[in-house]
């Protein structure tokens, strides 16, 4: 079993190589334009009643691997189902590059997807899959046969094809998939959850090849997830979706690093931020807020690992200690995970080592880095700190045009 | 799953929860079956004592020396080639237009299937009535394309075809909703897949939808072709007990009926019995061997 698994392990990076470099070639010989993605106030309602997505705006850049990321029914399955031309928007515009797609439907768009359950016809051997889409194209039939033996070879399912789907592994099925998906020689590449049947190590694996990959084809890539730290590792951008907007749209780094507001905060970093009503805690944090945040704030934020010893030598961010009580403190192999009553909240904190520690239920110090702590006001909205200015120009989503 | 080596007594505890449905399928169809087979070749029988006095072939040499029963598996065959197609065509097309319409889909559904949940009394009452050949709804709808009244009912020529039409009709409820089933059960991911893929509406149906409903088709063209074969009650009940006009629609059961209950002699009809249950099985070997390269299991 294990030795199988390695195999596939191996196997699966090397195919993964294979296949974006073909998708490379494609690009070059058969001259298709990477181009962007633009949605221009695009709404989708069912029933005119239930506001799926909500009068959205964004520029989804050339060349680059975008991640659509949120809990699931966020809405970002149904923004590559826009994207794909599989659902039409109920309102607004969508352009591939300069190009209006709107009204065009999925067969015109010519974008290439690979479905999370992979979705093989059941009923068609591997290699008539892999020429289903350039025989709805008319192409003729020894070329089609003898291009999907090439592209067979290339995902290593060249001895398979005169199996049906359901003979393979969930490995060599998203192989045939993603060779289907190159069968037609796409512009805009779609990725729905590609991972999420691959087991732990393997999706590890998997996406770093992916980014990779991405990179040296550099063919506009949409890949949508629901794991925060997949996208993190994959991504160029991030939009983060919840409830049909937006929350934020911007790189990974950041995301993590100025959340635009309570929701993103939560969803992106493992261990999950530590909140605290901000009233509990208030008076600490009186010398370091401006007197608008200090009586706005309803929620303050705290990554775990900001939270250090008090005789941590880096920047705090209060001059005098904090204290709260030690509750429990456990170690994962490298992570020491540290539970810490303050303001009545008990917070994680993966700041500390061992020897940092005392006895469950004593008082401790602690210390709080500058980065990674933030106050929220009532609609969920960052009040504090305001917006660090990098060297990296956000990404804004594009401007509303009114027509 | 728990691994479990069968016992004597674990096997009896299993008898005893099957037996309440077993006595009852042995009592009413096993039974019967073989008594019927027997008695297909009894040659001198008295019913009242169940007394058989002597055993032979006569019942079969009877029915095939008889024109009457050629007629009858004649007339079940055009029937049965009259119906099934027919039937089968008509509720996919019917399947795939209520699968796509969302508007009162429920009033629809219904509607299709009331006549399979009416009595079959019901519906020939109606059915004679439209067929009426001076006051029937069916002939005054040809009136307007100037065709000359037909006496559907009393005109041997015609007797068959009216019989087809309401067995059709009757039997479409059922076929939609089955159909109905085996199409919410083709996930619409293929659909999606295949759009993407390049394919048009009718390319998604030749190639995606139709292949993936293939299980439900064939399951529809098996039950429709037993029934077919079956069929005795739209006849009793349309044509006023006769086998329609000049025995145009005198069928195998119809055939068996007849010897059964108007003559008594219970031989020839079981061996007409015996005669249909083999013709079934025939048809039905055939198109489990057909579905054998034609029907996708996913």
């Amino acid at each position: 079993m294990s030795k199988r698994r390695q195999y596939n392990n191996l196997s699966a990076q090397i195919f993964l190589v294979h296949a974006f470099q073909y998708l490379l070639t494609i690009q070059f010989t058969k001259g298709c334009f990477i181009v962007d993605v633009k949605f221009q106030n695009v709404s989708l309602a069912y029933d005119n009643v239930n506001n799926i997505l909500n009068n959205i705006s964004f520029t989804i850049p050339e060349g680059q691997l975008t991640c659509l990321l949120g809990p699931s029914g966020c809405g970002k399955s149904t923004t590559l189902n826009l994207i794909s031309g599989l659902l039409s928007p109920t309102g607004g515009q969508i352009f591939f590059g300069d190009q209006n797609v709107t009204k065009k439907d999925a067969l015109a768009r010519k974008v290439g997807m690979v479905f999370q359950n992979y979705a093989l016809y059941p009923h068609m051997t591997v290699l008539d899959n892999i020429c289903f889409p350039m025989k709805m194209a008319k192409v003729k039939k020894a070329d089609r046969l003898k291009r999907g033996r090439e592209l067979a070879a290339l995902v290593h399912v060249e001895t398979e094809l005169s199996k049906k789907p359901n003979e393979l592994s969930g490995g060599q099925q998203q192989r045939v998939a993603i060779a289907r998906a190159l069968a037609k020689s796409p512009s805009i590449l779609l990725l729905d959850e590609p991972l999420s049947n691959l087991d732990a190590r393997l999706r590890v694996e998997m996406r770093e090849e992916i980014r990779r990959i991405q990179k040296e084809t550099g063919v506009t890539t949409v890949f949508v997830t629901h794991d925060q730290e997949e996208a993190i590792h994959i991504a160029d951008q991030i939009m983060v979706l919840n409830e049909g907007k937006i929350q934020q749209f911007t790189t990974p780094n950041r995301l993590y690093d100025q959340p635009d507001n309570l929701f993103v905060a939560k969803f992106i970093g493992s261990p999950i931020i530590n909140t605290i009503p901000f009233a509990n805690v208030r008076d600490d944090f009186k010398a370091v807020v401006p007197t608008r945040v200090f009586s706005d704030g309803v929620t303050v934020a705290i990554r775990a690992e900001s939270i250090v010893p008090a005789t941590d030598p880096h920047d705090h961010l209060t001059l005098l200690p904090l204290s709260g009580t030690q509750v429990q403190s456990n170690r994962f192999g490298r992570e020491t995970s540290l539970s810490l009553n303050y303001g009545g909240h008990t917070i994680i904190a993966d700041g500390f080592r061992e020897q940092d520690l005392g006895r469950n239920g004593k008082p401790l110090q602690f210390a709080l880095r500058p980065q990674g702590v933030f106050v929220f006001n009532q609609s969920g909205e960052r009040v504090w700190p305001e917006t660090i200015a990098t060297n990296v120009s956000p990404i804004k989503p594009t401007e509303v045009i009114h027509a | 799953m728990i691994k479990q080596h069968p016992t004597i007594k674990s096997t009896l505890i299993a008898f005893a929860y099957l037996a309440p449905m077993l006595i009852i399928t042995l009592v009413f169809n096993i039974y019967p079956i073989f008594k019927s087979f027997a008695m297909s070749f009894y040659t001198k029988y008295d019913f009242f004592t169940d007394k058989v006095s002597a055993l032979g072939w006569a019942n079969y040499k009877f029915i095939f020396s008889d024109p009457d029963f050629y007629l009858s598996v004649r007339n079940t065959l055009i029937f049965v080639l009259g119906v099934v197609p027919f039937s089968v065509l008509l509720s996919l097309i019917i399947a795939l237009l209520l699968h796509r319409v969302r508007f009162l889909a429920g009033l629809f559904k219904t509607a299709y299937f009331l006549p399979f949940v009416t009595s079959t009394v019901a519906i020939s009452l109606v059915w004679q009535w439209i067929y009426n050949d001076q006051y029937g709804l069916l002939n005054a709808f040809l009136s307007h394309f100037g065709v000359h009244p037909i006496d559907w009912l009393n005109d041997p020529h015609w007797a068959m075809p009216a019989l087809i039409i309401m067995t059709i009709w009757k039997g479409l409820g059922f076929n939609i909703i089955l159909f109905l089933v085996g199409l919410s059960n083709i996930d619409k991911r293929y659909d999606q897949v295949a759009q993407i893929d390049g394919a048009n509406a009718w390319q998604r149906f030749i190639h995606v939808t139709l292949p993936l409903l293939s299980p439900m088709t064939f399951l529809v063209s098996v039950t429709s072709v037993i029934s077919g074969f079956k069929v005795f009650d739209e006849i009793f009940v349309l044509f006023g007990g006769s086998p329609g006009p000049g025995k145009s629609t005198l069928t195998i059961v119809f055939y068996l009926y007849q010897k059964f209950y108007s003559e008594w002699k219970y031989g020839i009809a079981a061996a007409s019995g015996v005669v249909l249950f083999l013709l079934i099985l025939v048809v039905t070997i055939i198109q489990f061997w057909y579905s054998r390269k034609h029907v996708h299991y996913a």
